[in-house]
């Protein structure tokens, strides 16, 4: 039986969310930590909230985006985890491209679905796409061929990708999932190394 | 060192017959929730717990969480509707190897748990029994040297009953069965573990586990080798 894994990025690969960090090099970072705090937990829609801190976030130069993301602490167990089977493990993120891209590929070294802004000029002029991750998993399912899918993620934007998973994990690691997250999953965790101990087992 | 056997333990239940309106692994016995007491003092060295949880759930992983976070959260979201089977199938279906149950309304004596442990190292199947006690026991007919349980009874009484603990086999949790005895009935006759429990099925019970609490704590906390390895980190 062939097991995809399908992992949310943002505070639950990464030990913080990243565009609160990122907005701390345009002193906006309590501000855009409001708005992820408030979308995370489903008070407002991510699309139209993710859209807005792009707009706000695209102050800064994407090379820029791409060296403060360098920085950013990845947690250890679930890197090794992705790591020793990336062939079979994909980021799905709400995140763009263009801002995590090369990260991902660096240090994970699988595959990246995400949503996709047009960069000119090292500058972010539009975010085209805004992932839908519940389409993504019904994607990645047929394009891999995968029996079964197992889905990670903590916010309201993870719902549609733990719904369709076989198996589900509400992941709060870094923080508590949202109650959403935690009602459509079969399993809850709070630390990397209990996340890794059940994936090895599926 | 052992390998991380998994433990489950079922907190699922709303606990009707004992009427306190709280799910059983909260009730306070000695003024210490079972459910702390089981992963605090006997499950110390136990690295794979996973905590099955339906009826105020909530409230039975906050409890976990006070005492340590790596506790793995699996949801019985149908609790109302579904038996403790139930709750060890959606457990142990994911789980490739034998793995230990915990009834989670069970106040086990640390240091019984250590010796089942230890003797179930080498074992698929150890099934715990403990003196005939509760009101509503399923009873363990057991071999003549009284080292293996045969059968399962719920209507004879015999003089030792099933403790709510043991180490079982995967895929043992069929969803043909209503109970887990009736599960475990497929691995019988299996090695028997005699090891001291109380339940708390009833207000009966309730009285029961108050003075066996009152005699586990008045034994000076077994340091657990974990709890001796931060000392040392210290």
């Amino acid at each position: 039986m062939r097991t995809g894994f399908c992992f949310d990025f943002d505070g639950t690969i990464t030990d913080r969310e990243l565009l609160p960090y990122l907005a701390e090099s345009i002193d906006l970072a309590d501000e855009i930590s409001v708005l992820t705090r408030a979308t995370i937990e489903g008070h407002l829609d991510f699309r139209k909230s993710f859209k807005l801190r792009c707009r706000l976030l695209g102050a800064i130069p994407v090379s820029r985006v791409n060296e403060l993301v360098q920085d950013v602490c990845m947690q250890p167990d679930i890197v090794d985890f992705i790591r020793s089977r990336p062939q079979d493990c994909v980021v799905v993120t709400g995140n763009l491209d263009c801002w995590i891209g090369p990260y991902v590929a660096e240090h994970l070294g699988c595959k990246l679905v995400s949503s996709r802004g047009t960069v000119s000029d090292d500058r972010l002029t539009a975010v085209d796409d805004v992932l839908d991750k519940g389409a993504a998993v019904s994607a990645l399912r047929a394009e891999f061929g995968w029996d079964r899918v197992v889905c990670v993620g903590d916010g309201m934007n993870d719902v549609p990708m733990l719904e369709l998973a076989d198996i589900a994990v509400a992941y709060g690691g870094v923080h508590t999932p949202c109650k959403a997250a935690e009602e459509a999953a079969h399993y809850i965790v709070y630390n990397p190394r209990s996340l890794c101990s059940l994936m090895s087992q599926f | 060192m052992l390998a991380d056997v998994p433990v489950l333990i079922a907190a699922a239940g709303i606990g009707s017959r004992l009427g306190m309106n709280l799910p059983k692994a909260l009730v306070e016995v000695n003024g210490r929730p079972i459910l702390e007491r089981l992963l605090a003092d006997v499950l110390a060295d136990e690295r794979d717990v996973r905590l099955i949880v339906g009826y105020r759930a909530d409230e039975v992983i906050a409890c976990a969480r006070r005492v340590r976070d790596d506790v793995i959260i699996v949801r019985n979201p149908s609790f109302r509707d579904t038996s403790v089977r139930h709750s060890f199938w959606l457990a142990a279906r994911h789980i490739q190897q034998p793995s230990f149950v915990i009834d989670g309304d069970t106040l086990i004596d640390p240091r019984a748990w250590q010796a089942f442990r230890k003797r179930a190292a080498t074992m698929d199947t150890l099934i715990g029994i403990t003196p005939s006690q509760t009101t509503d026991a399923v009873f363990t007919r057991l071999s003549d040297d009284g080292s293996h349980v045969t059968a399962f009874t719920r209507t004879e009484p015999q003089s030792h009953e099933w403790c709510g603990v043991a180490k079982l086999p995967p895929r043992l949790f069929d969803p043909k069965h209503d109970y887990v005895f009736q599960c475990i009935d497929a691995a019988l006759p299996a090695p028997a573990h005699v090891l001291e429990v109380a339940e708390v099925d009833t207000q009966a019970d309730l009285a029961l586990a108050e003075a066996f609490a009152r005699r586990i704590d008045a034994v000076p906390r077994l340091v657990s080798s974990r709890a001796a390895a931060m000392a040392l980190a210290a």
